[in-house]
């Protein structure tokens, strides 16, 4: 089985998971939506850090942005968002029919998606003049803040959190809906990211990964190439954000929305896990952890946390080049370098070019 | 070559013509057909005489991929020789092959008699007595000369021998005696040069691999330096193997060169006779 | 002939260290001119100091009349003014192709253009200049599995596929092969005569020299010790006494 049939059998894998999910599994649709979503984190997060070098500890800041800027646009389009918070959604004063929900989320999510954009830029502008270690603690911070910020915030619920919307009846399992968006997030998300490393700015952020003052030193608008790169991982985690209030249908600021223990920290885990700096080796770490995950909170209740725990310590130690990386290592021919040709020993001259 | 001869004062320098200079295809072109064949045993043995160091059949290079293909070497004891070639052709990794930084897929490494091939760097330091001076700045910056030196007999099995060790080299070396307490960072480029080797020679060393001795160095430290090498040489009866790239200085120092080409020996022969033949002298040496 | 680099009384120091002390010199456009001098004297400082990886400490710097001392890395870069590094910087991780293709011109594009698909051209200059270093067959390797002389042609390559208007090179030819060092200096003075690209060496090899450049300053202990035409340096006694040595 060559690379090409092996990519075509993925593609195909996924897809009829994503597309038949719901139906295959019903019980576990929550799981899926997650990992769906969890595809989204990896990739993103492996934007910054696998192919540009930057690694970020305060990802989750985008993601609690997307969070509360989607469902606080979901409640202000028609009630007041400060009663409703103060409420805490247990009043029947605020109810959503189906095409007050609907418009909702539709709305919310890009709007989610926007303040994340506005957060990236904005603090991207600060932050992003610092390398290295610095770059790291300050995101660390970042995200501490924003859960900090928010749990204070009378008017999105402070530390009490926001429900979000209740769905009318009328629109039956909202669930199987989220769910479809978090697959079609993940997938548009693979599919641009697939596109943007064929592009000079693919090669633009690998260079500053390299070697940072080599780029500037060619003339390459570092920071600017910086805070772009940011900005689109920022971009999707806001979509992302939106998507998992709704599936959680509780916002808490410090365990859900700006969760750094979990989420910000999965997200770096996926993608070292499947191989950081390739197109697939997030995909692949998220898919493996999350069934880990789900194995281990099923089959080990009470010690999961150490299990997970314990695996993060094993990827460190023994995939330190991940999943993908191992197996590149071990089957050249099948794995090697790149989406779409395999590299040659020096002299041999394959016909084709492309992006290896 | 024509271009580089010219009365001093003319000013004609623009545009080198294709006959003058030869593409890097066409040096590998030319060396492949001069090559042939790869120089016999016997022949190689001929030119080292009391075989010291030698390399059979060598397939070696960096995780998978072979750099040097059915490499062969032999060194005599006391005696110094030189690898030249074009860029990329393999020579540091044969001084890597020597000291154990590479992956050896087949073939011996053997030393005195016994097969090193497997030994690590510390025990060809410590046990078989063989050096390594690295091509790039290995100076510690902030440690002084003194302790630069103390570091060279860190395999030592205790500190008061790698001091004495030291004494000997500032006893022998007044240049870096002066400077024994300055951080190694101010040292000029010669000097650097000099605590590189000296520190290799602490840990009395039968064999010193040199990668690219006078790389960097300023025209008046690179007499120097081989001066220091002649020295160690002659006066102390090491042997030498060494990669330079300012070829006809190597091959004027060294006994015996040996021209890789892409992995493999195309030529072996005393540094004269090397330097004396024209094809040499246009493909590898610049003219 | 108009100057190309005008530096004016440049003194610059590292903790009390005075690395480069009043340092005046001109580079002519179109102009081939040589920096050398002791390790330590200051030349890669001085450089540096062109390029805007550090301030200077008084003086002034003109790239054709305009002030670079204020100005930064990548805003001198693309101002047309290109240097390459002693200790040789490649991408290490990408292919040597990959590594010439984000070296391209960008002096007329934006980020935004990064976005565009890289033409066939681009991909084909990238071709011809990889094999005229020697480097076609490696093109598909990740440049940090190649020697250190093979990366250091590459990173030659890189500079000449960004079209300067000035090229300043520390020390290209440390470590390369001396046939291959003839073929560089003939591509430095095609690329000199052809394409008006104006070059400032720093230099050790005093073959290569006496071969390529047109004017030769020497620096010493930071400062300004000779100049003149490369045969005239080369017989200077003070040069000789603090550089050349008995040559």
């Amino acid at each position: 089985m060559n690379r090409v049939h092996m990519r075509v059998l993925l593609y195909a894998a996924l897809l009829l998971l994503g597309v038949a999910g719901p139906w295959l599994f019903p019980s576990y649709i929550g799981q899926m939506g997650d990992l769906w979503l969890f595809i989204v984190f990896a990739l993103t997060w492996d934007l910054c850090g696998g192919q540009m070098g930057y690694n970020s500890f305060g990802n989750v800041f985008f993601l609690g942005l997307g969070m509360y800027g989607c469902v606080v646009t979901q409640v202000g389009l028609f009630h007041s968002v400060s009663q409703y918070t103060a409420a805490r959604g247990g009043s029947a004063e605020f109810e959503f029919n189906a095409l007050q929900w609907l418009t909702g989320l539709l709305v919310g999510l890009p709007v989610g998606a926007l303040v994340a954009l506005v957060g990236a830029v904005v603090f991207g502008a600060l932050i992003l003049a610092m390398r290295g270690h610095y770059f790291a603690i300050c995101t660390l911070g970042l995200g501490i803040a924003a859960g900090e910020l928010a749990s204070g915030w009378q008017w999105i619920g402070a530390g009490s959190g926001m429900t979000t919307p209740l769905p009318p009846d009328s629109l039956g399992d909202t669930n199987v809906l989220l769910y479809y968006l978090a697959f079609g997030l993940a997938a548009i998300n693979f599919a641009i990211f697939r596109w943007l490393y064929t592009t000079r700015f693919g090669l633009a952020i690998n260079a500053i990964r390299d070697d940072e003052e080599k780029a500037e030193a060619m003339g390459l608008r570092t920071t600017r190439i910086k805070v772009t790169a940011w900005a689109i991982g920022a971009v999707f985690l806001g979509f992302a954000g939106g998507i998992l209030g709704n599936f959680k249908a509780f916002i808490d600021p410090i365990d859900v929305a700006f969760s750094g223990a979990t989420f910000g920290v999965w997200m770096i885990l996926m993608a070292m896990l499947g191989g950081k700096g390739t197109l697939w080796g997030p995909v692949i770490g998220a898919v493996v952890f999350q069934f880990t995950k789900e194995l281990f909170w099923t089959y080990l209740l009470g010690w999961q946390r150490v299990a997970l725990g314990l695996l993060i310590v094993l990827i460190v130690v023994f995939f330190p080049t991940g999943i993908l990386g191992w197996l590149r290592e071990h089957f050249p021919e099948r794995f090697g370098r790149g989406a779409d040709e395999p590299s040659p020993p020096n002299g041999v001259e394959p016909t084709t070019e492309g992006r290896a | 070559m024509g271009d580089s001869e010219r009365p001093g004062g003319e000013q004609p320098r623009r545009g080198g013509t294709d006959d003058t200079v030869l593409s890097v295809d066409e040096v590998s072109r030319r060396a492949r057909a001069m090559a042939g064949e790869r120089p016999p045993l016997p022949e190689l043995d001929a030119l080292a005489g009391e075989v010291l160091l030698a390399v059979d059949g060598l397939h070696a290079g960096y995780g998978r991929m072979e750099i040097l293909h059915d490499f062969s070497l032999r060194v005599g004891r006391g005696q110094s020789l030189c690898l030249v070639g074009p860029n990329g052709a393999g020579k540091s990794t044969v001084l890597h092959s020597l000291f154990g930084f590479t992956n050896i897929y087949a073939g011996t490494v053997t030393f005195d008699g016994r097969d090193v091939t497997r030994l690590s760097p510390e025990d060809r330091l410590s046990k078989a007595g063989i050096a390594y001076v690295l091509q790039d700045n290995s100076v510690f910056p902030d440690m002084t000369v003194e302790e630069n030196l103390c570091m060279g007999g860190f395999l030592m099995p205790r500190h008061a021998q790698a001091k004495e060790a030291a004494e000997r080299i500032f006893e022998k070396y007044e240049r870096l005696a002066e400077r024994r307490r300055q951080p190694a960072r101010v040292l000029s480029g010669g000097e650097r040069r000099l605590l590189e080797i000296s520190r290799a020679l602490v840990m009395e060393p039968a064999v010193l691999l040199v990668d690219e001795p006078s790389i960097g160095l300023e025209p008046r430290f690179i007499d120097m330096v081989f001066e220091i090498l002649e020295d160690l040489q002659h006066a102390e009866g090491k042997t030498i193997v060494m990669v330079e790239q300012n070829a006809k200085k190597g091959l004027e120092f060294a006994d015996v060169g040996y021209v890789l080409v892409s992995g493999e020996l195309a030529l072996a022969g005393s540094g004269d006779r090397l330097l004396d033949d024209p094809d040499v002298g246009r493909l590898f040496l610049g003219g | 002939m108009s100057v190309m680099l005008e530096v004016r009384n440049v003194s610059k120091s590292f903790g009390g260290v005075r690395a480069n002390r009043d340092v005046s010199l001109s580079v002519p456009q179109g102009g081939i001119v040589g920096l050398i001098g002791p390790n330590g004297s200051g030349k890669t400082t001085l450089f540096s100091s062109i390029v805007g990886y550090h301030p200077i400490d008084s003086g002034s710097i003109r790239f054709e009349g305009r002030e670079l001392s204020r100005l930064r890395v990548p805003q001198i870069a693309r101002e047309g003014l290109l240097r390459t590094f002693q200790q040789t910087r490649i991408y290490g991780e990408m292919t040597c192709t990959e590594n010439m293709i984000i070296s391209a011109d960008l002096r007329r594009s934006g980020v935004l253009d990064l976005f565009r698909p890289y033409t066939r051209s681009m991909r084909d200059r990238a071709h011809e200049l990889l094999e005229f270093v020697g480097l076609y067959e490696k093109r598909r390797l990740q440049a940090g599995s190649l020697s250190f002389g093979q990366q250091k042609l590459l990173e030659f390559a890189m500079a000449l596929m960004n079209e300067p208007k000035m090229l300043m090179l520390d020390e290209p030819t440390a470590g390369i092969n001396p046939t291959l060092i003839n073929g560089l200096i003939d591509r430095l003075k095609r690329a000199n005569a052809e394409y008006g690209v104006t070059l400032f060496v720093i230099e050790h090899n005093m073959r290569v020299i006496m071969d390529l450049v047109d004017h030769v300053y020497c620096l010493a202990h930071g400062e300004m010790l000779a100049d003149g035409t490369p045969g005239e340096v080369q017989n200077d006694p003070r040069v000789l006494d603090a550089y050349l040595g008995a040559h």
